[in-house]
């Protein structure tokens, strides 16, 4: 079989590319590991419009019931691994199978960037965390460390405030990346220790965590903190390796499209976070989501 | 002197209080200025296409939109635009006797329905004749004519047969343009008529519409006529500034939003922006980039 159009990706933009694509009728796919991925962290969304004040997590949630109450075939906790293209039509494999379509929206977003450093990968959910809102409550009293000084690591320490201890902020540069007045409510509370020039070693523990080897920058000295909780949050990385075949990645990694969401393969398409558009906001996301579903009914009707 | 807001948005469609809502999020002084809250979403029938609210009504939506803006506490004042200049620096708003000064603007005026240039047509409007539909407007069991084969020409049909004894479709292609979602309800409905291949020549009745009359000569007794014939661009307002439009008269934006005029974004369905396709979502997201934009034209200044 052979569908209209598969997108892959269940956040902002796939949801909606898949409500345009259900309502043109298109015999549609959508592929996608999870659910709404980066914005179910956030505790907080105020600004879709229209809803005043949301979890991330029920925003998703009612956007997927939207979605379901279409005609649309779903697959889920499934991560697509290669798309090609051969005499016109796509083919997209995931873990299991091999799914057929004329047309294709990449919309997989960003996955939180790694620290590859010794114990970030043993001590994942025993210390080691990339979600305050999820985790925060689970630190209650404790010393806990948050990598990265920008404005995702300070809306976390602010997450992390009402439940832990003490928190310390790690930031590689020479200076804090976040907002100066955040900052400044985070110093007020006399529970956040600023660190800067700090490149995060390692992270120790026996079952647990118990502590964090940073480099000073400066001095080439190590320090060992004790900590009970690291939470990793340096940023996010667009992963669209299985898509090269077929799109041109700028220098990080974003897959490069027009202001229309054409790749550089025709009936191919992407969409949100997971594009070089400039911003990462979900209305933009579901935005440039309805635009790229609405691109490729065009393809498919002038085919 | 009056006040100056670092941004003033003009217009209170989905694109304006989005643009709302982002300046207010980064800190912004600023304030929305329009004629309607809601803008043409107030007129249509069902929205089930802005993603996480759907089953809605355009009014619904549209009150949820305000209920949004005045959480947030974003300064709005529901009023006609006269006169947008530039002066020295600034833009010097013109609305009935008041003056607003701004650093900075974002049009998001959106569009106006197309009016028809017909026989008699003007003598009836709102008389029987109708380009947005208000609510105090009831056919209930009367005669209905739809001109238009777009989406809002056959939700209209759609939304008429509910209540109408019949409906007429008339379209002056032969294959109607809207979803295949609506044509398909469209199709279920027995008291609509599609006409193709036909236009309007003549609106004729004494005080208000009794009939309409179409290029072929046939004559067809109504009790109301709804013309969705497209809309145009409101940009009437914006000549004085220099604004760079395209020939059908939408104003050129750039991936960020921004006109040809220094200090002047735009967003929604004014722009050509989002590939022509002007949806609620895509005026949202054009309106959120459009206050990104003035916020980094501001920092710079």
């Amino acid at each position: 079989m052979v569908y209209d159009l598969i997108i892959i990706g269940g956040g902002p933009a796939g949801i909606t590319a898949g409500i345009y694509a259900a309502r043109k009728k298109l015999k549609t796919l959508l592929i996608t590991k999870e659910w709404g991925g980066q914005i179910t962290k956030a505790s907080e969304v105020q600004n879709w419009p229209g809803i005043k004040n949301i979890s991330g997590l029920d925003l998703i949630k009612q956007m997927t019931e939207h979605l379901k109450s279409y005609e649309i075939e779903i697959k889920e906790n499934r991560e697509v691994i290669d798309l090609d293209k051969k005499d016109d039509i796509f083919l997209v494999r995931d873990n299991d199978e091999q799914y057929r379509a004329k047309a294709v929206i990449i919309a997989s977003g960003k996955i939180p960037r790694t620290l590859n450093i010794p114990g970030e990968e043993k001590f994942k959910g025993k210390g080691v965390s990339i979600c305050a809102t999820c985790d925060a409550p689970l630190f209650k009293d404790k010393t806990v460390a948050v990598i990265g000084g920008g404005n995702v690591g300070f809306g976390v320490a602010m997450d992390l405030l009402k439940y832990v201890k003490k928190i310390y902020i790690l930031e590689f540069f020479e200076e804090m990346k976040g907002d100066p007045l955040t900052k400044e409510k985070l110093t007020q509370t006399k529970k956040v220790e600023f660190i800067t020039n700090a490149a995060v070693k390692e992270i120790k523990g026996d079952k647990f965590v118990k502590s964090l080897v940073y480099e000073d920058r400066k001095t080439s000295e190590d320090h060992e903190i004790q900590v009970e909780g690291v939470f990793i949050s340096v940023g996010m990385m667009a992963k669209a390796e299985f898509a090269t075949k077929l799109v041109e990645l700028n220098k990080i990694g974003e897959i490069v499209i027009d202001k229309d969401n054409y790749t550089k393969t025709a009936g191919l398409f992407a969409a949100g976070d997971i594009t070089d558009i400039k911003y990462e906001q979900i209305v933009i996301a579901a935005g440039e989501g309805a635009k790229a579903a609405l691109a490729a009914t065009d393809y498919l009707g002038k085919k | 002197m009056e006040d100056v807001y670092d941004l003033v948005i003009i217009g209170a469609g989905p694109a304006g209080i989005t643009a709302g809502i982002y300046a207010k999020n980064f800190g912004l002084n600023c304030l929305i200025i329009g004629e309607e809250i809601g803008g043409m979403l107030n007129s249509a029938y069902k929205v089930d296409n802005y993603p996480g609210l759907f089953g809605l009504t355009g009014r619904e939506l549209a009150e949820k939109f305000m209920a949004h803006q005045k959480y947030l506490q974003i300064p709005l004042q529901e009023e006609l635009v006269d006169k947008i200049e530039k002066e020295n620096q600034l833009f010097k708003i013109s609305a009935g006797t008041k003056q607003i000064f701004a650093k900075c603007l974002i049009l998001a005026l959106g569009t106006h329905p197309q009016k028809l240039e017909i026989k008699n047509i003007d003598k009836f409007e709102n008389k029987g004749v109708y380009y947005r539909l208000g609510s105090n407007a009831s056919f209930k069991n009367k005669t209905i004519a739809v001109i238009g084969g777009a989406n809002a020409a056959v939700m209209k049909a759609v939304q008429f047969s509910e209540i109408a004894k019949k409906v007429y479709l008339i379209y002056r292609k032969d294959k109607l343009r809207a979803d295949k979602h609506w044509i398909d309800k469209l199709m279920q409905k027995k008291n609509i008529e599609v006409i193709y291949n036909a236009q309007l020549s003549e609106a004729r009745g004494h005080k208000k519409l009794e009939s309409i009359v179409l290029d072929n000569g046939k004559e067809l007794k109504v009790d109301g006529l709804f013309i969705g014939a497209g809309n145009v661009p409101n940009v009437s307002l914006i000549q004085t500034l220099g604004i760079k439009t395209n020939e059908w008269g939408y104003v050129e934006v750039d991936k960020a939003q921004a006109t040809n005029i220094d200090g002047v974004f735009a967003a929604g369905d004014i722009t050509t922006g989002s590939n022509g396709f002007r949806q609620i979502i895509t005026a949202c997201s054009e309106g959120a980039i459009a206050a990104l934009g003035a916020f980094n034209y501001l920092n710079k200044k």
